[in-house]
């Protein structure tokens, strides 16, 4: 019984969002919480201490071997001034497709595309092709922490799933059985949680988002344009020549 | 009698040869004075093509590369014109060579070509134009480019 409260107790520490800080391959504050709890230090580098054996199942990844290489996620977003928005949003849908990307969202002066990470800053070189690019704001946010803190805390889910399974097996009180099926279930759900946040980091690093509105050219900015001193070149074109 | 109607053929022919001309395609008439606007010809089609030449001074002598920049910036850069095509033309007669560029832009979800012929004559810079919807002017193209190709100087 002892070994059941100590299954829920760890997997409350670290389930709760606790783990946000990790050493050793298992989370500190459930470290302290052992040790608060039962006295003993739940470090591996001092054997024998008594919640050692709940964490064993998995062994801990080394730290370098998790951490490495960075995980970053890109995002750019442009101003770009363009004779024609319509024609310029569909190339930058093609560059995307073109690129291995693809569309995330559309209106009718931008759009927001999905591009291969590695091919981000080839769809920058594009794009400045397409027009006067007014403003541009690129961001790199580091993920690695976040990414390693979700992998370790399904780690630790995992193992306490698994503990939870073993004791299940093992358990024949009706009460203590509805129980462990119920913490289960919960940390089932939880590692499905956490799966699916760990999956759409990996997609986010893997695909950076570009987002990109376009102005059209006579609308520009008074400071992309230069004006020269004769009156007459803002009579020709169109609008004078076809009106009568 | 006879010396003097010589005198005004002679200032009749060097008046109409003082100002700019271009010869305009086959279909095309010439509009009223009151419409002419700021151009010294201007013609349309049935089907709504205009062509028309206007001369612009040139006060400091300005060379054909700055004026074709210049027109170029104006048209691509602060009214999102689409350059499609840019040629040389040749000398002919009394005019200097000039540049050839057409330009395309959307009006109401439709696409129109845009000409322009520039030539730097002396003080004087000839610029012919011509316009219209461009399923309209693709059949006239020859037709509007020999018209753009045909400004004369005159005595400017």
């Amino acid at each position: 019984m002892r070994e059941l409260m100590l299954a829920f107790l760890v997997g409350a520490a670290c389930l709760s969002g606790g783990c946000q800080v990790s050493h050793g391959g298992r989370s500190l504050l459930a470290s302290k919480f052992l040790t608060a709890t039962f006295g003993a230090p739940a470090s591996e580098s001092e054997p024998g201490a008594p919640a050692e054996p709940l964490l064993e199942a998995e062994a801990p990844t080394p730290l370098l071997t998790v951490m490495s290489p960075r995980k970053v996620i890109y995002t750019g977003r442009f101003n770009v001034a363009v004779g024609d928005v319509d024609s310029s949003i569909q190339a930058v849908k093609a560059m995307a497709d073109n690129l291995g990307g693809y569309m995330l969202r559309m209106t009718v002066n931008a759009i927001a595309v999905r591009i291969p990470a590695a091919k981000f800053d080839s769809a920058v070189a594009e794009l400045a092709k397409l027009g006067t690019v007014i403003d541009k704001d690129i961001t790199a946010r580091d993920v690695t922490d976040q990414h390693l803190d979700l992998d370790m805390r399904l780690r630790n889910a995992k193992a306490l799933q698994k503990k939870l399974i073993a004791l299940l097996e093992k358990s024949q009180a009706v009460r203590d059985t509805l129980e462990i099926e119920k913490e289960l279930q919960r940390v089932s759900t939880e590692i499905e949680r956490i799966e699916g946040q760990i999956n759409k980091l990996s997609h986010d690093v893997a695909y950076s988002t570009l987002t990109v509105t376009f102005t059209l050219t006579r609308n520009a900015p008074a400071e992309t344009r230069v004006k020269l001193p004769f009156r007459w070149l803002g009579s020709l074109g169109l609008d004078q020549l076809l009106a009568f | 009698m006879r010396h003097s109607l010589t005198a005004i053929f002679v200032v009749l022919l060097a008046l109409s040869g003082c100002s700019p001309s271009m010869q305009f395609p086959p279909g095309f008439v010439e509009v009223e004075k009151y419409d002419l606007g700021p151009y010294d010809q201007r013609a349309v089609s049935a089907d709504g093509v205009v062509v028309a030449l206007r001369s612009e001074t040139n006060p400091k002598n300005a060379s054909l590369d700055f004026w074709v920049t210049a027109i170029r910036d104006e048209l691509v850069n602060r009214r999102g014109y689409f350059l499609t095509k840019e040629e040389p033309l040749a000398q002919s007669g009394d005019t200097a060579p000039g540049r050839l560029m057409t330009f395309t832009a959307q009006r109401s979800g439709v696409e129109f070509t845009y000409m322009a012929a520039v030539h730097v004559q002396g003080g004087k810079v000839l610029i012919a134009e011509a316009g219209g919807k461009s399923e309209t002017v693709v059949h006239r193209m020859d037709d509007l480019r020999k018209a753009l190709s045909s400004v004369r100087a005159g005595g400017v």
